[in-house]
């Protein structure tokens, strides 16, 4: 059975190459980024996640809301098993695929039909399994015979096909995407609707970053809404996404620190 | 992308670990380590043969040199400078190349679960590869003089490359780590490399002189003196002094247990120094 269990996790990233800014002691709220503090002379610290506890069931097909740098990719990375968090426990159950960028197992210089055979080796696939699946991912991207074109040539959607046909031909019991599922087409976006369907019709969970309403309208059924880092609210979709307008609609300059905002409770 | 989530990692060490999880993708390894190579060479005539050619233009160049100029016996020293020369390039190549390991696969390392070892083993798949290629040219030049090893002594040179494959992946890992973080080490290694090329007994042959003792502490103390004659001596149809191993085997120990100590301390924060 997926399931996602986040308590208190933290992620504190050092960043080496920071210019010379002098931080104060307590900054405003930015619109953007996540908190940064000093941990030495030349190494800055950016609060990526502070706090986040997040349970996510069987068959939750959740959207992450937040502005750039509130935090998103972070958690998704946390969630991936790619960041340990520096702080609190993360905790997730069953097969998980992530598809975080378009260049991860990607060889610019081979064809799309050898990057897709690359994939699935990489995804732990044996190489009988590799022969059986690569049919089945190549007719879903449906680039036809740009599959035997180096990926070089391929455009920023045509990558997307070939990188989403790969990672959810598995059906991985965690999937999570980030932010890229905007890169595709309206004949796409069908056809990737209804692979993510099945994930929630096999009691998978999916996790999917995104800027757009009309993308996570699509996928999403509940949704979580993150800011420096923090969440602020956790719900089914329609619910969230109206707070947030209305928070987001509030003069600029208010202090948010998290605490005392309407928590969104799951209804049973 | 991330792939299969594995079973939980072991108490013991981090690194032990990571290597043990990279060894299991072997098969996908040893083909992107032939993918990459192909393409180096791709839409060329003599394809990943130019590495040959290249090497053997540079062991004939000196060979003509030492020969003609300064008068060596040419039956006894190509086969050296061949022999020498080709685990040279095996192991000055693994030490650039590990200076700058991380970085190149930043996608990879930020975009799934992949183990660095991973792309340490892809690496060293790589150069051993291509000291294939490389081992025709003192292959021809053996048959040429009629100089060459035993079955037995072949088998001990293997031993030798064993040694040096082992070698390669802590310092693979090492490097990489260290390199990522502190962006001077690159260029500290590439000057290593150059005075140790000239320190190690590859173009030239140790010649025990009574009154230099520090030419002679000079070459012992390098450790890629003895490196070089485990690999050298059987393939001469000899054999690697008792000092060549002891040497070896506290490099080899010592490499070890440090890289594993640091991986195991920082191996968290590699991704963020990429």
């Amino acid at each position: 059975m997926a399931r996602i269990l986040l308590d208190n996790v933290s992620v504190h990233i050092p960043v080496y190459d920071a210019e010379q800014v002098s931080i104060r002691t307590h900054i405003m709220s930015a619109a953007t980024g996540g908190r940064l503090f000093r941990r030495s002379r030349r190494v800055m610290m950016v609060e990526a996640l502070t706090g986040v506890s997040l349970t996510l069931e069987a068959g939750a097909r959740v959207g992450l809301v937040g502005h750039n740098g509130s935090g998103k990719t972070t958690l998704l990375r946390v969630l991936a098993g790619i960041i340990e968090p520096t702080a609190g426990v993360a905790a997730m159950e069953g097969h998980t695929q992530a598809l975080l960028n378009l260049e991860f197992g990607i060889n610019e210089d081979l064809s799309g039909y050898r990057n897709i055979e690359n994939l699935c080796l990489l995804f732990g696939l044996d190489h009988a399994e590799m022969r059986a699946r690569s049919p089945e991912i190549a007719d879903f991207t449906e680039l036809g015979d740009f599959l035997s074109m180096p990926v070089r040539t391929y455009s920023s959607g045509m990558r997307l096909r070939l990188a989403f046909a790969a990672v959810t031909s598995l059906r991985p019991e965690i999937l999570l995407l980030d932010e890229l599922v905007g890169v595709g087409d309206t004949e796409f976006m069908t056809k990737a609707t209804r692979r993510l369907r099945q994930q929630a019709e096999q009691a998978h969970i999916l996790v999917l970053a995104s800027h757009s309403e009309a993308v996570m309208r699509e996928y999403c059924s509940e949704a979580v809404v993150l800011e420096q880092g923090r969440v602020l609210a956790h719900g089914p979709l329609d619910d969230v996404l109206r707070w947030n307008r209305r928070r987001e609609r509030q003069p600029f300059g208010t202090v948010r620190d998290g605490q005392g905002e309407a928590e969104i409770l799951r209804s049973a | 992308m991330v792939a299969t989530v594995s079973s939980p990692p072991s108490v013991r060490s981090k690194a032990l670990d990571d290597f043990g999880r990279g060894l299991r993708h072997w098969r996908l390894i040893g083909r992107m380590a032939w993918q990459q190579i192909r393409l180096r060479y791709a839409r060329s005539l003599l394809g990943p043969f130019w590495m040959t050619l290249s090497m053997a233009a540079f062991c004939l160049a000196i060979g003509i040199l030492f020969g003609a100029i300064l008068g060596m016996d040419l039956a006894a020293f190509l086969p050296y400078l061949t022999a020498g020369y080709t685990v040279w390039l095996l192991l000055s190549g693994v030490l650039t190349e590990s200076t700058r390991l991380f970085l190149g696969w930043r996608p990879f390392i930020q975009g799934s679960r992949l183990p660095y070892s991973f792309y340490v083993l892809a690496m060293v798949a790589t150069h051993l590869i291509v000291f294939a290629h490389n081992m025709v040219v003192f292959v021809v030049v053996a048959a040429v003089y009629g100089s060459g090893p035993s079955p037995l002594q072949a088998l001990m040179a293997l031993a030798g490359l064993a040694v040096i494959t082992v070698n390669a992946l802590w310092v693979g890992l090492l490097l990489g780590m260290t390199c990522a973080r502190f962006r001077d080490f690159p260029e500290v290694i590439n000057i290593m490399l150059q005075i140790l090329f000239f320190l190690t007994p590859i173009v030239w042959k140790p010649v025990r002189l009574p009154d230099n003792a520090f030419v002679d502490v000079l070459m012992t103390a390098n450790p890629f003196t003895h490196f070089v004659e485990i690999v050298r001596a059987p393939l001469l149809g000899g054999g690697a002094s008792l000092e060549n191993w002891l040497v070896v085997a506290a490099v080899t120990v010592t490499g070890g247990v440090a890289t594993t100590l640091l991986f195991d301390r920082y191996r968290a924060r590699i991704l963020y120094w990429c």
